[in-house]
């Protein structure tokens, strides 16, 4: 079963699912920018033609990954599910440090500022990973929050987080213990954002009790980052690697040609993990104050796939990526 | 022509009488909007903000400066509501109060995106709004200044040389680091707010940077042993330094201020004081140390109007 902004979706009716993508997505902060434009109705309209074409491809469902934090909207969400007729799973989490406001932050470093001078008493409130698993939690049980202090009645079917620092700083160490949490109390899966620091994060994660069965190891794609031996690894331990940059190619530090991605999927079907395999554009369809990507998220059944079954990937295996997986990703383990 | 910018329009300076210079309604850093458990009832904390507003006029204020800046509590629909239903003028700000208050999507910007970002809501609207700024605030939390601080004060530095706004400073521990970047702007010090003067004490920096021609703020008045801050202060001592300030002949670089918030986001009722208290309790106080009826004046009505007016 997946929680979809429209409500629940079994997981066999998911169909061809789209893994990582950003319909609107801004760093928070960004609607306090007069240079930033969001013009509602025109947005709404790109991106209801993005998926009816991902529609017209023969995707079915797709996988929202803006996080609690980062342009989400749940109702604009709920609204556009309905129009395109695409499930979309929206999630929740706070990502990486450099994406996390001062909310969380400040009292960490009030607390960490009065213990070296030694004067003051720390805040009242600091958050810590049970606080934050807490806080996720609501966001599958209660509802996405909205701006004006309301809750949408559309509920996050995933949980996310992130880490950039080396090694996790304590906020994101917090985020990360306190997904794992709620993931595991709401039986959704977990996308971890960054390939990178996956070999170190995954023991954290499943720590917490989260079954690896649920847990996606995102952007294992990024140019930057690319290790065949850690998706193996990580796949053998039972975790998802996602190849979720699918027509980044150029301009950008993450991108590379696809012909690689094409390579890095045959490599794992041919080491037996076909199963473990995600796939998806990461595309960002609105970007608010960052750009939007040149692809769109049909590109993947379009483009990509083509070129997988031109490789060599045979029809069940692309069925395998593309449907079984995330299906097993959602369903009751 | 020399005026104030208020969320309700614009004001001669001649109108702004008693002033509160840097207070807050709603505080705190950016993010608490996606954590339901720092949501608040709005109704009774506007009710909780009216009745401080309230209080300050009934003591004698007429004018309210909101110091929150972008995205650490600047509701603008709740400074609206609350001027016109106080009948104070209130005034909202632009600019940052440091790295930890500033949201990620500020993060990587430079100098040049700040200058126009606070001339834009100096001169056309805050956010998406048509309502204006009235100063520009600078701020920071760490010592050295972080990269982004230091855009920041450059960006605002030169709006203020732009449009004739002036700044009001949040890190006296970064004070010579503030300073540089204002001298090598060519920020006329006249235009220059310090604030946070009174939250690490040195009185001879104080009487240096007055005769340079900067303010010198004492802006947390009331804010004594009840607070968890390490800054916290008995307000006697406060008094002691506008005393020390005034004797040396310093008086025209003076301003008081209780820093209060109406509502502190995030971090419940801890940090509240009041602002009606500065003229309720500070202000006898003054004058039990012997400052005169006329320097009262001075401080809370003559500079606020010197220096807060758009020039």
């Amino acid at each position: 079963m997946a929680i979809t902004v429209n409500g629940p979706v079994p997981d066999d009716r998911l169909g061809i699912v789209a893994a990582h993508e950003h319909l609107l997505y801004g760093l928070p902060g960004w609607h306090d920018d007069p240079a930033v434009l969001f013009d509602r109705p025109k947005v709404f309209d790109a991106l209801l033609a993005a998926l009816r074409e991902f529609k017209a491809a023969g995707g079915n469902s797709l996988m929202d990954a803006s996080g609690t934090l980062c342009g989400r909207d749940p109702e604009f969400l709920k609204a556009l599910s309905a129009a395109a007729g695409i499930n979309i799973i929206a999630s929740c989490g706070l990502g990486a440090q450099e994406l996390i406001p001062g909310y969380f932050g400040l009292p960490l470093a009030e607390r960490a500022l009065r213990e070296q001078r030694r004067d003051g008493e720390p805040p009242l409130w600091i958050p810590d990973a049970g606080y934050i698993g807490g806080m996720l939690g609501a966001e599958m049980s209660d509802g996405m929050p909205m701006a004006g202090m309301v809750r949408s009645r559309a509920c996050a079917g995933f949980v996310l987080c992130a880490c950039s620092a080396q090694p996790a700083s304590e906020i994101e160490e917090m985020a990360i213990r306190g997904a794992a949490m709620a993931a595991r109390r709401h039986d959704v899966p977990l996308r971890l954002e960054g390939g990178a620091h996956a070999p170190r994060l995954f023991p954290l994660i499943t720590a917490e009790g989260l079954a690896a069965g649920r847990v996606v190891i995102g952007h294992c794609d990024d140019a930057r980052c690319l290790d065949s031996a850690r998706d193996r690894e990580l796949a053998s331990q039972g975790a998802y690697v996602a190849y979720d940059h699918v027509g980044w190619q150029d301009g950008s530090p993450h991108a590379m040609p696809d012909a690689q991605r094409v390579q890095q999927v045959k490599d794992m079907v041919a080491a037996g993990y076909a199963e473990r395999v995600l796939l998806s554009c990461g595309t960002v369809g609105c970007g608010l104050g960052v750009p939007a990507s040149k692809h769109g998220v049909s590109h993947l059944l379009k483009d990509f796939v083509p070129r997988l079954s031109g490789a060599g990937v045979g029809d069940s295996a692309l069925h395998t990526l593309l449907v079984e997986n995330p299906r097993r990703l959602f369903a009751q383990l | 022509m020399a005026h104030l910018n208020t969320v309700l329009g614009t004001l001669h300076p001649e109108e702004m009488g008693i002033t509160a210079v840097h207070e807050h309604i709603l505080f705190g850093p950016p993010g608490w909007e996606a954590d339901p458990g720092a949501w608040f009832k709005m109704g009774k904390v506007f009710e909780k903000c009216y009745n401080d507003l309230m209080d300050f006029k009934l003591q004698g204020g007429a004018t309210f400066i909101d110091a929150s800046g972008i995205g650490s509590g600047r509701e603008l629909d709740v400074h609206i509501k609350l001027a016109s239903a106080t009948g104070l003028h209130v005034v909202a700000s632009t600019g940052f109060l440091g790295e930890l208050f500033t949201a990620p999507h500020f993060h990587a910007r430079d100098a040049d995106y700040f200058e126009t970002l606070f001339v834009h809501e100096l001169t056309v609207g805050m956010g998406r709004t048509r309502v204006k700024a009235g100063v520009i605030n600078a701020g920071g939390g760490a010592q050295p200044m972080t990269r982004l601080e230091a855009a920041q004060h450059r960006g605002a530095a030169r709006a203020a040389r732009k449009t004739g706004a002036a700044v009001m400073t949040h890190a006296i521990n970064a004070l010579d680091e503030q300073l540089a970047i204002f001298r090598e702007e060519k920020l006329d010090p006249a235009r220059i707010i310090l604030g946070g003067c009174d939250t690490r004490l040195d009185l001879e920096r104080d009487k240096r940077v007055a005769k340079a021609g900067c303010y010198v703020a004492y802006d947390h008045v009331g804010l004594e042993s009840w607070s968890r801050m390490a800054h916290a202060l008995p307000d006697q001592r406060r008094a002691e330094l506008v005393k020390a300030m005034l004797d040396a002949g310093l008086g025209d670089r003076l301003i008081v201020s209780a820093g209060s918030s109406g509502w502190v986001l995030g971090q419940g009722e801890d940090h509240l004081s009041n602002v009606g208290n500065v003229l309720r309790y500070f202000v006898p106080r003054l004058a039990a140390a012997g400052v005169a009826e006329a320097d009262v004046r001075r401080i809370f009505a003559d500079n606020p109007k010197r220096v807060l007016p758009i020039q």
